[in-house]
C-alpha cells in the first residue's frame, strides 16, 4: 500500500529500539513508561502495527513490565508513578489483544491473564478500570480460556464483578457471560445464582453497561424456556417491558441488541409476545437498521432471519410492511461487507419459503439478477446464502412450471458451483438445483447440455453422505416427468451399476432417494419399464433385497412404489414383480407382503395393494391371483376391506374385485 | 375480459393452520406427475363442440388445501397447436376454503348451482346451504371437490383469442380416478362440462413417480457418517495430519534402517574378534590381494 507507511529504513529501528527500551535493564523507570505510552499510542487501532510488535515479541517485555511494577507496588516510594506503569501496560495488553487473535494469543501465552484479574481488587480505581477493559476485550475474542461457572469460588467473583460499581468491570461481568455460557447447565446454574435480576438492573446504566447486560442476557435465555420463563416472571414481566424499550433507544446497537434479546424470548417458547404489533415493530426496528452503514447493519438481518424463519405468520407481516422492497432495494444500493449481502439472502431466503406472494413479489423485482451475480462472489459464505435463497424462492411449482429459472443464466454458475471447495456451498447449489430442474416443461434438456448431469453423477460418489444424499435428490426430481431422450442421456451417465450400488448404499437416507429415482425412471411410457432389468435383474434383485432387509419405513415404501410401476407393464414384468416377491423356495421370504399390508403406516399398505392392484389387473392374471390366493394375501386383503385409511380401502377393494373376477 | 374479479388474493392463507385434523383423503391419484384425460364440452345453442383436454397435477399442498397443474385442450379451432394452460386450484376442505367462492364473480347461488350438478354432491347440499359447509368433515368423503382457476398460458400469448377469465368447479372421484368438472364463466356458455379419467400410457395399471422440493429446515447442516461405526469406536478427537514424505523418506523408517545397519556391521565385527578371521574369509573369497584384476 502506498500510504502513510514509513520509510522502511527507518521504521523498523524505531520498533526495536522501542522494545530495546522496554527490555532494557538499565533504563529508569521514567523512560520505560514513556517507552510504553508511545508504544500503546503506536499500536492502537493499528493492525500493521500491532502485527509487527507481536512478531518483535513486545507483549512479553509489557507483562514483564506489568509484573515487576505488581511487586513493587505498595513498598516503593513512587506509589503514583509506579500505578501509571500499570495502567500504560494493561491498556497496552488490552490494546494488542482487541480485535486481532493472534494478540489474543500472544497474550494468553504470558502470565497476564491472572496478573489483570489480580489487579480487579486493586485499590486505586484508574487501574480497575484499566484492567478490566483489556480483560472484557480478550474475553471479547473465541480464544480466551472459558471462564467455569460450575466453581463456587468463580461464580462469587463473578457476581462481585456484577456487583460493581465501576461500568467496565460490570461490563467485564457480562462479556465473561457472553463469551462462556453455551450449555443448558450453564445457563440454568447462571439464573439460578441471581444473574439474570442483576444483569435487568443493569439495563438502566450506561450505554456500556446496557449493551454487555443486553447480550449476556442472549446467551443465558438462548433456547432455554425454563431460564425464559425465569426471565419473564417477576413483577408481571418488569423485565420484558425494559428490554422493550431499549428497542426504542438511541444507540443502534442497543436497539439491535434488545430486538435480539426479544427475538430469543419469543423462539423459546410460543406463549410469548404473540401480539401482531410488537411482531410488526420488531419488523420494522430491524429493516430501519438494515440502513446503519456499520457492524449493526451486518448483524440486523441475521437477527430478521432468525426472527422470520420457519414462521409463517410472521413472514407474512414482513411481506406486508413491504421487507421484499426494502431488502431487494437495498441489494441494489451495494457494494457491500460480504457478511451483510450474506445476511440479506438468508433473510429473503427465509421470507420465500412458505409463502407464494413473497416469491413472486422477489421474481417481479428481478432479484434473480443479483443472485445469479451472487453466486460467483468470492465468499463462500455469501455464494452460499444466495442458492439457499434461489433453493427457496424456487419451491413456487407457478414459476417451476413457466420455466422461469431453467435458463443458462442461473444454472451455468450454479452446476460451476457443484465444483466448489466448499462443502457448505456444494450442499446449497445441489439444494437449489433440486428445486430447479422439477420444471415441469420441456426444458429439462438444458441442464443436462450445461454438464450437470456429469457434475451430480460425480458428486453421487461423494464420501460425504450429505453431498450424495443431496445429489441423488436432485437426479431423482431431474427424473420426474422427463422425456425418453433424456432418460437415455441421465443413464448414460449415471450407469445401472452406479444406481444398485447407491440403492444398496449404507445411509438410508440415500437408499430412499435412489429408489425414487429408479420410481421416476420406471414410470412414463411403458418400455421404460425395461430399464430395470438392466444388468441382468441385478437391479431388480438390489430393489428386492432392499426390501427383505431395509429398518426405514420411507425406504420400503419407495421400494413398493418401484414395484408397482414394474407391475403396470405388461405380462413379462408382472411376472417378475411376481418372482421378486414370491421367490419359489423360501418360505419366509413370503412373509414381507404380508407384513407390508398389515404396516401400521398407511403409506406403505397403500404402496403395497397398489402393487396387488396393478398385478391384478390384466386378463392374464389368473395365475397370479392363483398364487396370491396360496400365499394368504387375498385373505389379508379381505381384511383390508375397511381399512381406516380411506385410499387403502378403495384400493383394497378394486384388487379384490380384480382377483374375484378372474 | 370484462369478468368482475372481486379479489385475487395469494391462495396461502395465513392464521391457525394446523396440519391433520380435517384435511381430505391424501390420494395417490391425486398426487404429483397423475395425468388425466378427457373432453370439454363447449357446445352452446350453435354448434355442438368438444376438445379433448389433458390435465396433470404438478403441485399439491395439503395444508393450504392448494393444488396445481397444466391443462392442455387439443383440437381447438382458434390455434394451431395444442393450448397449455397453468390453474391453481383450491380444495374444498372446509378449513382453507369452503363451497362458496366468495371471488371470482360467482354468487352463492351460482355455487350451489354448479356443485348440486354432482350426484356425489347431493348428500351435502343440505348443510352447505346454510354456511358453505363450514363444519362439515370431508376427511373420509370419498369425492374431493375443488375449484381450478386458470392463471396463465404456458404455450401461447394472451392474444389467442381465447379466455381464461371463468374457473371450473370439480369433483375428483377417490375410488377410480375420475373428474367431472363445469366450467364457469358469466360470459361463457353456461355448464361446459369437463370429464376427464386417469391416464395409463399404454400400461395394465397404474405408474407413480414424484419429486420432492427442498425447503429451508436444513440449513443447518446435520452431520452424517458416511459408514456407521461399530458400537464402542469413537471418532478420534482429532484427525491426523499426515504429510507426504520426500521420495518415501520418512524419519522412523530411516532411524530403523541405520540402526539394523549398525547392528549388522558390529555382528561382523564379532564374528571376526570370535573366529578371528574376516567375514569375506570365512565365506571363501580370496583377501589381501585387492580386486586382483590383472593388468
Amino acid at each position: 500500500m502506498p500510504t502513510s507507511a514509513p520509510p522502511p529504513s527507518n521504521y523498523p529501528s524505531r520498533s526495536e529500539d522501542l522494545i530495546g527500551r522496554l527490555n532494557s535493564l538499565h533504563a529508569p523507570y521514567e523512560a520505560k513508561l514513556k517507552a510504553l505510552r508511545e508504544l500503546k499510542n503506536q499500536i492502537i487501532g493499528n493492525r500493521t502495527k500491532k502485527l509487527a510488535f507481536l512478531k518483535l515479541g513486545a507483549v512479553p517485555s509489557v507483562v514483564s513490565i506489568l509484573s515487576s511494577a505488581i511487586a513493587e507496588n505498595g513498598g516503593g516510594a513512587n506509589l503514583e508513578f509506579n500505578e501509571s506503569v500499570i495502567i500504560q501496560s494493561a491498556a497496552a495488553i488490552g490494546s494488542f489483544a482487541c480485535g486481532l487473535d493472534a494478540g489474543v494469543k500472544a497474550v494468553l501465552d504470558t502470565r497476564a491473564f491472572p496478573l489483570l484479574f489480580g489487579l480487579i481488587s486493586h485499590p486505586n480505581e484508574k487501574v480497575v478500570d484499566a484492567s478490566a477493559r483489556s480483560l472484557k476485550l480478550i474475553y471479547q475474542s473465541k480464544l480466551a480460556p472459558k471462564y467455569d461457572f460450575f466453581q463456587e469460588k468463580n461464580m462469587d467473583f463473578l457476581l462481585s464483578l456484577l456487583n460493581s460499581k465501576n461500568e467496565n468491570v460490570t461490563g467485564l461481568g457480562a462479556s465473561i457471560i457472553t463469551h462462556s455460557c453455551h450449555t443448558c447447565t450453564e445457563q440454568q446454574t447462571l439464573s439460578e445464582s441471581g444473574v439474570i435480576k442483576k444483569l435487568i438492573s443493569l439495563l438502566g446504566g450506561s450505554l456500556i453497561q446496557r449493551d454487555a447486560s443486553l447480550e449476556s442476557l442472549g446467551a443465558i435465555i438462548k433456547e432455554n424456556p425454563v431460564v425464559v420463563s425465569k426471565f419473564m416472571g417477576p413483577e408481571n414481566g418488569r423485565a420484558l417491558n425494559v428490554v422493550t424499550e431499549l428497542t426504542k433507544d438511541r444507540n443502534p446497537r442497543t436497539r439491535l441488541l434488545a430486538c435480539v434479546c426479544l427475538i430469543l424470548i419469543k423462539n423459546s417458547s410460543t406463549c410469548y409476545l404473540q401480539d401482531a404489533g410488537i411482531k410488526t415493530k420488531l419488523i420494522l426496528i430491524l429493516l430501519e437498521l438494515i440502513d446503519d452503514p456499520g457492524q449493526v447493519g451486518d448483524e440486523a438481518p441475521f437477527a430478521l432471519s432468525s426472527l422470520i424463519a420457519e414462521k409463517e405468520d410472521l413472514q407474512k407481516i414482513a411481506f406486508d410492511s413491504n421487507v421484499v422492497d426494502r431488502l431487494c432495494n437495498h441489494v441494489e444500493k451495494g457494494p457491500f461487507q460480504a457478511k451483510r449481502l450474506q445476511g440479506i439472502f438468508l433473510a429473503l431466503g427465509d421470507l420465500c419459503s412458505k409463502l407464494e406472494c413473497c416469491r413472486d413479489r422477489l421474481l417481479y423485482l428481478k432479484a434473480i439478477n443479483f443472485l445469479t451475480d451472487a453466486l460467483t462472489h468470492d465468499s463462500p459464505e455469501v455464494r452460499a446464502a444466495a442458492c439457499i435463497c434461489l433453493k427457496n424462492v424456487s419451491r413456487s411449482v407457478k414459476n417451476l412450471s413457466a420455466g422461469h429459472f431453467m435458463n443458462e443464466a442461473v444454472i451455468i454458475p450454479l452446476v460451476q458451483l457443484l465444483h466448489d471447495t466448499c462443502t457448505s456451498v456444494q450442499i446449497a447449489a445441489l439444494g437449489a438445483i433440486s428445486n430447479i430442474v422439477v420444471d415441469f416443461t420441456v426444458h429439462k434438456s438444458t441442464f443436462i447440455q450445461c454438464g450437470g448431469v456429469k457434475q451430480l453423477v460425480q458428486l453421487s460418489k461423494s464420501m460425504d453422505s450429505t453431498i450424495r444424499v443431496n445429489a441423488v435428490w436432485a437426479l431423482k426430481n431431474l427424473m420426474f416427468l422427463v422425456n425418453s431422450t433424456c432418460k437415455e442421456e441421465i443413464l448414460s451417465e449415471l450407469s445401472p451399476s452406479m444406481l444398485i450400488s447407491l440403492i444398496c448404499d449404507p445411509e438410508t437416507s440415500v437408499q430412499e432417494q435412489a429408489l425414487a429415482l429408479v420410481c421416476n425412471l420406471v414410470d412414463g411410457p411403458i418400455d421404460s419399464v425395461e430399464y430395470v432389468f438392466a444388468e441382468e435383474g441385478l437391479l431388480l434383485n438390489a430393489i428386492g433385497r432392499q426390501l427383505q432387509s431395509a429398518s426405514k419405513v420411507e425406504v420400503v415404501i419407495q421400494g413398493m412404489y418401484v414395484l408397482s410401476n414394474v407391475a403396470s407393464g405388461n405380462e413379462f414384468h408382472k411376472e417378475a414383480v411376481m418372482n421378486l416377491l414370491f421367490p419359489q423356495a423360501g418360505s419366509d421370504t413370503q412373509t414381507i407382503l404380508i407384513k407390508f399390508l398389515q404396516s401400521t403406516d398407511s403409506r406403505l399398505r397403500t404402496a403395497s395393494v397398489w402393487t396387488l392392484v396393478n398385478l391384478t389387473s390384466s386378463p392374464g392374471a389368473n395365475s397370479r391371483v392363483m398364487k396370491l390366493q396360496t400365499a394368504g394375501i387375498v385373505s389379508q386383503l379381505k381384511n383390508m376391506f375397511n381399512d381406516p385409511c380411506l385410499d387403502v380401502k378403495l384400493r383394497a377393494r378394486t384388487a379384490l374385485g380384480q382377483s374375484m373376477s378372474q | 375480459m370484462p369478468v368482475r374479479v372481486v379479489e385475487t388474493s395469494s391462495p396461502s392463507q395465513v392464521s391457525g393452520i394446523t396440519p391433520g385434523s380435517n384435511t381430505p383423503p391424501p390420494c395417490t391419484l391425486l398426487s404429483v406427475g397423475q395425468g388425466f384425460s378427457g373432453t370439454q364440452n363447449v357446445s352452446n345453442s350453435q354448434k355442438d363442440e368438444a376438445w379433448k383436454v389433458n390435465v396433470q397435477i404438478q403441485g399439491i399442498d395439503l395444508d393450504h388445501g392448494y393444488l396445481c397443474g397444466t391443462m392442455e385442450a387439443l383440437n381447438v379451432p382458434m390455434a394451431d397447436t395444442p393450448v397449455v394452460t397453468f390453474w391453481e386450484g383450491e380444495i374444498v376442505d372446509t378449513k382453507n376454503y369452503t363451497f362458496f367462492t366468495g371471488k371470482w364473480g360467482a354468487t352463492t347461488e351460482d355455487d350451489i348451482k354448479h356443485w348440486t350438478q354432482f350426484p356425489s354432491f347431493s348428500p351435502l347440499v343440505g348443510k352447505v346451504e346454510v354456511d358453505g359447509g363450514k363444519f362439515l368433515d370431508l376427511s373420509n368423503y370419498p369425492y374431493i371437490f375443488m375449484r381450478w382457476k386458470e392463471q396463465y398460458f404456458v404455450n401461447v400469448g394472451t392474444d389467442c383469442g381465447l379466455t381464461i377469465a371463468g374457473f371450473y368447479y370439480v369433483c375428483f372421484s377417490c375410488s377410480d380416478g375420475s373428474i367431472n368438472g363445469f366450467y364457469y364463466d358469466p360470459n361463457s356458455s353456461p355448464f361446459q362440462k369437463l370429464e376427464l379419467k386417469s391416464t395409463n400410457d399404454g400400461r395394465s395399471g397404474f405408474s407413480f413417480s414424484s419429486y420432492e422440493l427442498q425447503n429451508s429446515q436444513k440449513r443447518a447442516s446435520f452431520k452424517i457418517q458416511a459408514a456407521k461405526l461399530p458400537a464402542g469406536v469413537e471418532l478420534p478427537k482429532e484427525e491426523p495430519k499426515f504429510n507426504a514424505p520426500f521420495l518415501g523418506f520418512t524419519k522412523t523408517a530411516e532411524i530403523w534402517n541405520s540402526r539394523a545397519c549398525m547392528i549388522g556391521l558390529i555382528g561382523t565385527f564379532i564374528v571376526e574378534l570370535i573366529l578371528n578371521k574376516g567375514i569375506l574369509q570365512i565365506i571363501g573369497v580370496d583377501i589381501g590381494k585387492g580386486l586382483d584384476i590383472p593388468l
